[in-house]
């Protein structure tokens, strides 16, 4: 007869429980607002010390090397030709195949001429995509760049929306970086 | 290691099949990565079993002696990349320790939070994965919406949300505001509240406390003979936590914590649930300590004009050996550093609380059905990124 008890009092039990665990789950369906959001038509913000894809302010850099020195992946590639004070600039390249985005090629620059943005939509189905230039980089996605000629999406307002801000003017954009990082924790 | 070989039971009477071989993994969901456990079954009974690892190797101690100490700690957040916080907070130490380095008391204080925090997420993770495995889908959910907050609470100072590469050889790399502090205190109100829904969802449900209670029983003495370390450990009511037995950071002296360890609440002492329970337990623990660390922080910087050198010019230790540990969520890490005077190191070994404690999974699983596998290996909570490294 125990036996039977057992049997019965365990399904009970685990029927309980459950009904239990249900009623909280139902209680997050019916009174919890959802925390997800619906990307990529909408973002989640990101702080203002957020490590995404670098930036140079070229006209201050004084071709040093240190930031490639202190990268861990080998990933920064600096060509310049000194003419006396003046530097000709061949290539400030980054390959984001490499970079593991750990920061530590910002904290040696003597001249602070390298910043990480904000950017971290960098999916691409080329592997030479990955390699920018930061001479030429300024925020925006070459395609983005067409895009706000011609007409864009739906995404690509959005973010011509945001470019407007500071993503053409590189100066403008380098300047909020910096604003953002003082501001930062 | 030699693979299992095919034979035959024939040593019973009545009935005897074929013993089969099974591979569960490496593509396996509940493997929890990259693991290959070879299976020799009979009916549904495990007879013997090997776990197979390597899949996820990445020559983590090779590049430590090609790069320099302080380029080394990126790496170690993709060793353990649930727990990285806590990766950096002992690799780090193990630096210091070479270097003979002071730590401001507000970095430390700072360590300290930072490091409970990722606890947390990391046994959410456990938590949240582990209901997975045993059918329960809802959990998983509610435990990577705390982990969320979690995560962007890290993101602020550090500025990503996984790979932190915060916890830096001499101090932290920035340091926190007010604001911050308030937000992790409000976060640890909430996180109380959620923790008793998830006892209601998934601790106390009776088919999940059927599926994991006198599973997997790993006895006091045969935690000890595999070297476990962790909630796997307390799991077999071993009271042993380096938070207080070796105070790697100061705080750790002055903040007042318990450890759980396991009671053998439905049945045996050591079995699944118990160190499920423990991994619960200790995320309240975490909160204490967080709580107390946050009215206890003290002002200052975070790292000395002096080590923020080390960002120009790398450091060379000089010629000793170095062993250093912490308490990480899933046990013991250690690092071994052998210095030469070099910029580099030229041995490191990481002591990887998962590689060891996944050694016993193979003196587990023999005589288990094939489904209780799956809830072995869960509460075993293993990360093949630091099993292969």
């Amino acid at each position: 007869m125990g036996s039977i008890r057992d049997y019965f009092g365990n399904i009970t039990s685990a029927l309980g429980t459950t009904a239990k665990g249900m009623s909280v789950t139902l209680r997050h369906f019916t009174s919890e607002p959802p925390i997800t959001v619906m990307y990529p038509h909408e973002t989640k913000p990101v702080p203002p010390t957020y490590r995404g894809m670098h930036i140079l302010e070229q006209e201050k850099c004084i071709d040093c090397h240190l930031c490639a020195k202190a990268c861990p992946v080998d990933c920064i590639e600096i060509e310049a030709e000194h003419h006396g004070r003046k530097l000709e600039w061949e290539k400030f390249s980054i390959d984001y195949k490499k970079c593991i985005f750990c920061e530590f090629c910002i904290p040696p620059c003597p001249v602070d001429c390298i910043h990480m943005t904000s950017e971290y939509e960098m999916a691409t189905d080329s592997n030479d995509d990955m390699v920018e230039d930061l001479l030429t980089w300024t925020g925006l996605r070459p395609e983005d760049q067409a895009a706000l000629d011609g007409k864009p999406t739906a995404v690509q307002a959005k973010k011509q929306q945001e470019s407007k801000k500071g993503g053409a003017d590189k100066a403008a954009q380098i300047a909020a970086i910096k604003a953002r990082l003082k501001k930062g924790s | 290691m030699e693979a299992l070989e095919m034979y035959t039971v024939d040593d019973r009477d009545d009935v005897y099949t074929e013993e089969l071989k099974l591979n569960l993994g490496p593509q396996h969901p509940s493997t929890h990565g990259v693991l290959r456990v070879e299976l020799a079954m009979d009916g549904e009974i495990i007879t013997r079993s090997r776990a197979d690892i390597g899949y996820l190797h990445r020559c983590a101690e090779k590049i430590g002696e090609n790069v320099s100490y302080l380029q080394f700690n990126p790496y170690t957040d993709r060793m353990d990349y649930l727990a990285s916080m806590n990766n950096n907070l002992a690799w780090s130490l193990t630096v210091e320790k070479l270097m003979g380095t002071e730590v401001p008391e507000r970095a430390q204080w700072l360590r300290m939070i930072c490091a409970e925090m990722n606890r947390i997420a990391s046994h959410l993770i456990a938590f949240g994965t582990y209901g997975i495995d045993i059918g329960a889908n809802t959990p998983f959910f509610y435990a990577f919406r705390e982990r969320e907050s979690i995560m962007t609470l890290l993101e602020r100072p550090s500025g990503t949300r996984m790979l932190y590469n915060y916890i830096q050889p001499g101090g932290l790399r920035r340091d926190v505001d007010d604001t911050w502090v308030a937000d992790v205190l409000a976060f640890c109100d909430d996180f109380e509240k959620r923790w008793a829904e998830y006892n209601t969802v998934l601790s106390h449900n009776r088919i999940f406390i059927g599926r994991t209670a006198n599973i997997g029983v790993i006895p006091k003495d045969m935690a000890l003979d595999y070297g476990l370390t962790g909630p796997v450990l307390r799991g077999s009511g071993v009271k042993w936590d380096l938070r207080r037995d070796v105070p790697y950071l100061k705080p750790y002296d002055e903040v007042d914590f318990d450890i759980p360890v396991g009671e053998g609440t439905h049945g045996s002492l050591g079995d699944c649930w118990d160190r499920y329970w423990v991994r619960m337990r200790e995320m309240m623990e975490s909160i204490r300590i967080i709580r107390q660390g946050c009215a206890a922080l003290p002002g200052g910087e975070v790292m000395t004009k002096k080590q923020k050198s080390m960002y120009k010019t790398p450091i060379k230790p000089e010629k000793q050996n170095v062993y250093m540990r912490c308490e990480n969520p899933r046990g013991e890490l250690g690092f071994f550093v052998a210095a030469e005077g070099g910029t580099s190191p030229v041995r490191v070994h990481a002591r990887a609380p998962s590689f060891c404690n996944l050694s016993v999974l193979d003196a587990l699983l023999p005589g288990t059905m094939l489904g209780d596998a799956v809830a072995v290996i869960g509460s075993l909570d293993i990360v093949l990124g630091e099993v292969d490294r």
